[in-house]
């Protein structure tokens, strides 16, 4: 049997950034759009600044994203580990 | 009596499901866009380098059918005319300009604003930095030509003073917007795009034919990135394997197909978010100026508070942020998925200055057009506005442009 390439790191470690993408979108959210959003109110610049209401919603619907991003990313790196360990007893068995 | 400027949402199913709906629109849109390499400047580059039309063909599918239906919907009283014209922005000089710099930019970087993302989201470098050009560039728009541009909108230099109904062209052909103006608009607008982009494809299939091929034509497509034409591949399949091969991702979305879901989802936006926001794909120009500002944030950095057009032009967060944030999310699933995925560096280093120097381009085009490909152009066309039309127009000029100089400098 041909000896196969080695095991592509990328299917381990971009599943990996994507969870860390999708808790790292929400922290950011929850800490700074807020935060400035209340800025601008603070300072009177109606022109961007977004109704707490908005905001609200934002926030619901950026929890429920971040829930399936993680999960999705977290089905991605197991299958990842499966193929790796079935790569690594194929090498084994070379 | 001038038409009302009020809007009034058709669904009551409340603004954290409409901000749902755009996160999925997004995804789709990514998903879709990346398993079918859907990019408007490689469609247009191709027109030049190629001398093949059925990307450009489906390109003016696309618009064909996202002003006919749209218009149809309006005009059968499904959706109010309000939520197509409220959101269309002012038209101008700044267009032509813009979309020229753009196209110039988006042809020589690698990507216009979609597949920008979707490409950086496949591991392309090369679009990473055109992104963080962008993100300069939208600085640069804001700081130095913001203020002047501003001034000859509000005197009416070469422009419109007013958006909404003022840009809709039922109103600017009939002064009316009643249903039948915005179905017989519909009508003028949608169908000849949709006869042009079905002429343009059976041209270039007949040309296929006399080659006595269908294998993929070696192109490089925009900013020397190898445009994948692996679809039309040579083994006839029935399309019931095909279609499987696609859902499976083994296959890419052939064009057409790829097309039509792009068209559905847009039309899932205009009538979900009817009456909420801006009823139409990403704006994702606005979203490249919004990345900086969210990246300088945490470093105590508000460029809301002080900075131009950032302070007046950009509201902190909207749905396309989410649509965005999906989008690049969609599209590395769809990659990683059919194992396309992977941190792609080119081997002529010099594309990566001129990847992040491209950017700046079409991070300063964008902001001068007021909106990209995707958030104007294709929009527009949604929303039975002209702007669209000269977008087109000077794009394709920017683009032929880029090929131009591709061909004796680069």
């Amino acid at each position: 049997m041909v000896a196969e390439h080695s095991f592509p790191q990328r299917r381990i470690v971009a599943p990996i950034v994507l969870v860390l993408f999708a808790l790292g979108w929400y922290r950011f959210s929850d800490v700074y759009i807020r935060t400035d959003d209340a800025s601008l109110i603070a300072h009177g610049n109606y022109a961007v600044y977004v109704p707490l209401q908005q905001v609200a919603a934002y926030m619901q619907a950026v929890t429920w994203v971040s829930y399936a991003a993680v999960f999705g990313g977290l089905i991605m790196l197991w299958s990842g580990l499966v193929a790796y360990v079935e790569y690594k007893e194929r090498s084994s068995h070379e | 009596m001038a038409p009302p400027m009020i809007l009034d949402p058709l669904f009551n199913d409340g603004l954290t499901f409409v901000y749902l709906v755009f996160a999925l629109s997004g995804f789709i849109l990514g998903w879709v866009a990346q398993r079918g390499n859907y990019c408007f400047v490689n469609a247009m580059t191709s027109i030049f380098t190629t001398k093949t039309y059925d990307r450009f063909g489906g390109l003016m599918l696309l618009f064909g059918l996202s002003a006919l239906v749209p218009g149809l919907l309006v005009a059968f009283g499904m959706v109010p005319a309000v939520d197509q014209y409220y959101f269309n922005y002012f038209g101008g000089w700044y267009i032509v300009v813009g979309a020229f710099i753009f196209g110039f930019g988006a042809a020589i970087a690698g990507g216009c604003n979609l597949s920008m993302l979707y490409r950086a989201a496949s591991g392309y470098v090369q679009n990473w930095l055109e992104l963080a050009g962008m993100m300069v560039g939208t600085y640069f728009f804001a700081t130095l030509v913001w203020p002047v541009q501003l001034s000859t909108m509000q005197v009416g230099l070469l422009s419109t003073k007013a958006g909404g109904y003022v840009e809709y062209l039922p109103y600017d052909l009939f002064h009316t917007v009643s249903a039948a103006s915005v179905g017989a608009t519909a009508l003028i607008l949608g169908v000849p795009f949709i006869i042009f982009g079905i002429y343009l494809q059976r041209r270039t299939y007949a040309k296929f034919k006399v080659m006595k091929s269908t294998d993929p034509v070696p192109a490089a497509g925009a900013g020397g990135i190898v445009v994948n034409r692996g679809h039309q591949s040579s083994k006839p399949r029935s399309l019931s394997v095909r279609a499987w091969r696609m859902l499976t991702l083994k296959e890419p979305l052939g064009t057409n197909l790829a097309t039509v879901v792009l068209f559905l989802d847009l039309l899932l936006v205009f009538v979900m978010g009817a009456g909420y926001t801006f009823n139409y794909l990403v704006i994702t120009s606005s979203d490249g100026g919004r990345f900086l500002e969210y990246i300088l944030m945490p470093f105590g950095v508000n460029l809301a508070l002080n900075t131009p057009w950032y302070n007046s032009s950009l509201p902190i967060v909207d749905t396309s942020v989410l649509m965005v944030i999906m989008l690049i999310v969609g599209a590395f699933s769809a990659s990683y998925l059919s194992g396309d995925f992977k941190v792609r560096i080119p081997r002529d280093r010099r594309r990566l200055g001129i990847g992040f120097g491209g950017g700046i381009l079409v991070g300063l085009g964008v902001r001068i057009a007021l909106g990209c490909n995707v958030g104007l152009m294709w929009t527009n066309f949604a929303q039975l506005g002209y702007d669209g039309l000269l977008f087109l127009a000077s794009m394709l000029a920017g683009v032929a442009l880029a090929v131009k100089v591709q061909e004796r400098l680069l």
